[in-house]
């Protein structure tokens, strides 16, 4: 019996020194690497719903062998990024980067990124990001010098919990829920403990007010700082039923098994929709089509040149990868997949626009359209009324971009 | 009689389509009557097949899956406008 106690402790003391070795290794390692050693550095300051487009654009840059560069990120609300990008603010907390395959084979973008040591008196930002509308933060003109690069669409949207009955909210129901609170009388969304949402600088409030009419300031609920935050209150509420968030539809996409997404009717529209065709599609069609109302594009902040150009090379190379337009030299992996896969939709693949926060849409052209690629890429199919083609079998119209014939 | 006909079609199609309201079934498509102008009652169309303007585009003729939500909001004002915020 004693030897067995024995043994138990032993084992547990090895087990508790294992840990701790291991913990201070990953202390160690974090404190131990200079961001400024990094290979090729480029710094970023994004809201925290495009973490994901960090971790994967991330890798791919990191093991790219045409122009290798290493992203390291912090994350704020799209409000703080604008402005600190405006006013010189530097980085000075330790900042996340994402590592080569050389240097972390085990390393996944589903993983939490390791952090490098900011240099004493901190880092610029190269690169700001903003996910909606830079206007609904700050209505003046950049400063001179900063231009913004409008990218991928980020679409928002209420969630509810996995349990919970509910399957639509209209803008005149969120108006009431979250204008109103307790006292809104929209069943079943009448009790502010279990409506969970963002501080005010954050885009997903500020563009799911945009769409309600109700200004972020004005919001009842509980206030999260992190989106995490938001889907970790509403898997864990005591009442599903009464329980309400709001998520980037990226997000929302990842967690799936967690939390459910409502079909949003806005104002003016006659039905509710998903912001995929269905509730378990992928394709993000209403977003593109404009059926679904809630969502803004992404926005990329950087210093440019007298001609607009960005001054920091780095920085133009990455933008344009997330822009979908040409690069030089050509990346060694696609990046419209790296879009599209952590649940943007890229621009060539809209079909509406609209030119402020929460404003009016209008029909959407893209010069270089990408909509039959974009569906094959998350239906994994090849989408109704599109038609392959390749160098052998070149298009009978329109032109062939990423394997399919599209319109220009 | 053309009226009475015209009355019975759409009361087909209504009950086809189901009236109850709350949670239209997958692959709801749109009729093909769809995005007729609008009749002399002025009665709007359900929904748009050549969309342009921005009430158009948000109801414009699809496939999608959709919902006819009927929320009961009883702050709602009696003209069925909007209360200020507090």
């Amino acid at each position: 019996m004693r030897g067995a106690e024995w043994g138990q402790r032993a084992l547990g003391a090895a087990l508790g020194f294992a840990c701790i070795a291991f913990g201070l290794t990953d202390a160690a390692r974090a404190q131990d690497v200079a961001c400024s050693e990094l290979p090729n550095p480029i710094y970023l300051q994004v809201g925290d719903t495009q973490e994901p487009l960090m971790k994967s654009l991330g890798r791919a840059l990191a093991d790219s062998s045409v122009n290798p560069m290493t992203i390291v990120y912090v994350t704020s609300g799209s409000c703080t990024n604008i402005e600190a990008l405006y006013t010189d603010t530097k980085i000075t907390k330790n900042p996340f980067y994402v590592p080569s395959s050389a240097a972390d084979a085990g390393w996944s973008p589903k993983d939490p990124s390791p952090t490098c040591t900011i240099p004493e008196g901190g880092h610029l930002i190269d690169v700001a990001n903003s996910a909606l509308f830079v206007s609904a933060c700050n209505p003046e003109m950049p400063p001179a010098g900063i231009k913004l690069f409008q990218g991928p669409v980020q679409g928002y949207s209420f969630v509810v919990p996995e349990a919970s009955l509910q399957k639509s909210i209209t803008a005149e129901q969120g108006y009431f829920v979250f204008g109103f609170g307790n006292s809104g009388m929209a069943e079943p969304w009448t009790d502010e403990a279990f409506m969970d949402i963002r501080t005010v600088t954050k885009s997903t409030l500020l563009s799911m007010a945009a769409a309600i009419g109700v200004p972020a300031e004005k919001w009842r609920g509980q206030r999260f700082d992190k989106s995490g935050d938001v889907l970790s209150a509403l898997t864990a509420s005591t009442n599903p039923e009464k329980s309400i968030g709001i998520l980037g539809v990226e997000l929302y996409d990842q967690h799936r098994d967690q939390v459910n997404v409502l079909a949003y009717r806005a104002y003016g529209q006659r039905y509710a929709y998903y912001p995929d065709s269905t509730s378990t599609a992928f394709d993000k069609r209403n977003v593109r089509d404009g059926h679904y109302v809630p969502w803004s594009p992404t926005v990329w902040l950087t210093k440019v040149d007298g001609d607009g150009k960005p001054l920091d090379a780095r920085a133009a190379y990455m933008i344009d990868l997330i822009l979908g337009l040409h690069t030089d030299p050509v990346a060694d992996f696609e990046a419209i997949d790296i879009v599209t896969d952590v649940g943007l939709v890229p621009d060539c693949a809209m079909r509406v626009t609209r030119s402020v926060e929460g404003g009016e849409l209008s029909l959407y052209e893209p010069v270089e359209p990408c909509g039959c690629y974009y569906e094959s890429r998350v239906t994994q199919a090849t989408p109704a009324g599109c038609v392959p083609c390749g160098a052998q079998t070149p298009c009978a119209a329109g032109v062939c971009r990423h394997d399919f014939c599209e319109a220009r | 009689m053309k009226k009475l006909l015209f009355c019975a079609i759409c009361g087909l199609l209504w009950a086809a389509c189901g009236a109850d309201g709350d949670h239209s079934a997958q692959g709801d498509t749109p009729r093909p009557d769809a995005g007729a102008p609008a009749d002399d009652a002025g009665v709007p169309p359900d929904c748009y097949p050549a969309p342009k303007t921005h009430l158009e585009i948000i109801n414009a003729c699809t496939d999608a899956e959709r919902i006819d939500a009927k929320p009961v909001l009883p702050l709602l004002t009696a003209d069925g406008g909007l209360p200020p915020l507090p």
